[in-house]
């Protein structure tokens, strides 16, 4: 099953071009131009990662992740900026962000990075049904 | 300005109450320390220069006596001991008095008496090229920074570009053939990313020459033009849009240009906050008689906003030098920035 991934970016011909380049290497890619689009999508659609852009019109990257976060604290994002300074690295690490890459970022660095994020993923979520499991056969008497 | 000195090596005081006399400062000078006391009763001094140890009376402690009768004077010491001791105990006495070791360099001491006379209005135009000096350069980083920023994205775009047509050349190789229209579209997108780029670094280039001369003969709808083109990153990001009224003439000013960006810059950031519901900042250049008139209107928030603090310090500081003029018109929702047409 190939991953799914959501890349939100202000800049559209930058967006779109990663974006065929990942679907040509076999990647589920969808594609949103604001934080406000994409926090909808995550509404109605599960995805094995996220890469966003820091900066952006509207809401800004940390602001979006933030709110990703909080609803699905499972998601796993991949920060992309223009100029990575400590600060706003510490920021997003702290707010939950896998990994941040500095653009113009190879594909191949990406493609690395989204890999661990969906096997980040399947633990997270392995571990949330070992929860419920367990949950289930406390909650039952046999 | 008139300066008593006072030490009992008369040979000394006296040579150096002429040196002063020859630069233009009227000095009298006394030995004795009972006999300067009555010297300052019938004359008006701005500033007695003592010396610290003499025969009868201390310098600190002629200096108490002097302000009991002129309190509004100054003191300088002459010290032949530079020992720290000596200016403690000169330190104890008051911590505005200067200290000067003996021998007494001349220049040291006129521009020890010039400080100390400076007009307190002088004091704060000092005060004013601080705040300058520091609001400027975060300015010009801010601008340096948000530049640098967009030409990495437009960077990243023809990364991406580049990536693509190795994408296409690796499939061809494996019997994919390649799409001659697809390869127009990548050459395509590759020229409008140099196009932009080439438009933020004119821009920037533009902004960094406006250093070049503290005052300039210039045409202020470029100017203005460059620090909108600039500022429309910061707008996008605010979700404003900076929306320019064509000018009917040419208005050209002799002014000080980074001052004058750093000034309008102040005024966009501040009315980009005020924009209410609208999100849009209306941009107007005019002539007004011997004035330049730019104006920033659409700014909705201003009606309702209780406390308006602006202008702050750093535009007052930038008015003052500029010899402008900010007028708020909150019931209409605008500001004007009024400039003389020559500031030189």
């Amino acid at each position: 099953m190939s991953d799914k991934i959501l890349l939100i970016d202000d800049e559209e011909d930058f967006v779109e071009t990663l974006a065929e380049r990942m679907r040509s290497r076999d990647m589920d890619v969808s594609t949103s131009t604001t934080a406000m689009e994409a926090l909808e999508k995550i509404d109605h659609e599960s995805f094995d990662a996220i890469v966003l852009d820091l900066q952006m019109p509207g809401m800004d990257g940390l602001e979006a992740l933030k709110r990703i976060k909080e609803k699905n604290p499972n998601l796993q994002v991949i920060l992309l900026t223009g100029q990575a300074t400590i600060e706003k690295s510490v920021e997003a690490m702290k707010l939950g962000a896998l990994d941040l890459l500095e653009k113009p970022a190879s594909i191949e660095e990406l493609t690395e990075k989204i890999k661990k994020a969906s096997t980040e993923k399947m633990i997270l979520v392995n571990k949330e049904n070992e929860e419920k499991i367990k949950k289930i056969i406390r909650g039952k008497a046999w | 300005m008139r300066i008593l000195l006072v030490d009992d090596e008369q040979e000394l005081v006296s040579t150096l109450a002429e040196r002063l006399s020859i630069r233009g400062i009227e000095a009298d000078w006394e030995t004795n320390p009972e006999v300067a006391l009555g010297k300052i009763e019938k004359n008006q001094y701005d500033i007695a220069i003592l010396d610290m140890k003499m025969p009868g009376m201390s310098g600190p402690e002629l200096k108490g006596k002097m302000e009991e009768i002129r309190p509004a004077m100054k003191f300088v010491f002459m010290t032949g001991h530079g020992s720290a001791g000596a200016f403690e105990k000169g330190d104890s006495q008051a911590d505005d008095d200067c200290y000067l070791a003996k021998p007494v360099n001349l220049e040291v001491l006129m521009n020890t008496v010039k400080e100390i006379l400076k007009n307190p209005n002088e004091d704060s135009a000092c005060d004013n090229w601080e705040l300058i000096g520091e609001k400027g350069f975060q300015f010009f980083g801010k601008i340096s920074a948000s530049v640098s920023h967009e030409i990495k994205n437009v960077l990243a775009i023809i990364n991406e570009n580049s990536g693509l047509l190795q994408d296409l050349i690796f499939m061809s190789e494996r019997g994919t053939p390649i799409d001659p229209m697809r390869l127009q579209q990548v050459s395509e997108l590759i020229s409008k990313q140099v196009q932009r780029a080439d438009t933020i670094v004119k821009n920037m280039n533009t902004f960094a020459h406006s250093t070049d001369d503290s005052v300039k003969t210039l045409n202020l709808q470029e100017l203005t033009g460059t620090v909108l083109a600039l500022s429309d990153r910061f707008a996008d990001m605010k979700g404003v849009v900076l929306e320019r009224q064509p000018a009917d003439t040419e208005v050209i000013a002799t002014t000080r240009p980074f001052l004058l960006e750093n000034l309008i810059w102040l005024c966009l950031d501040f009315a980009m906050s005020m924009t209410g519901s609208e999100k849009r900042v209306i941009i107007d250049l005019k002539k007004k008689g011997k004035q330049a008139s730019i104006t920033l209107s659409g700014l909705q928030d201003m009606k309702a906003t209780r406390e308006i603090l602006f202008p702050g310090d750093a535009e007052k500081a930038l008015t003052t030098i500029l010899q402008a003029e900010i007028i708020l018109d909150t019931s209409d929702g605008r500001i004007e920035i009024l400039l003389p047409e020559n500031a030189a």
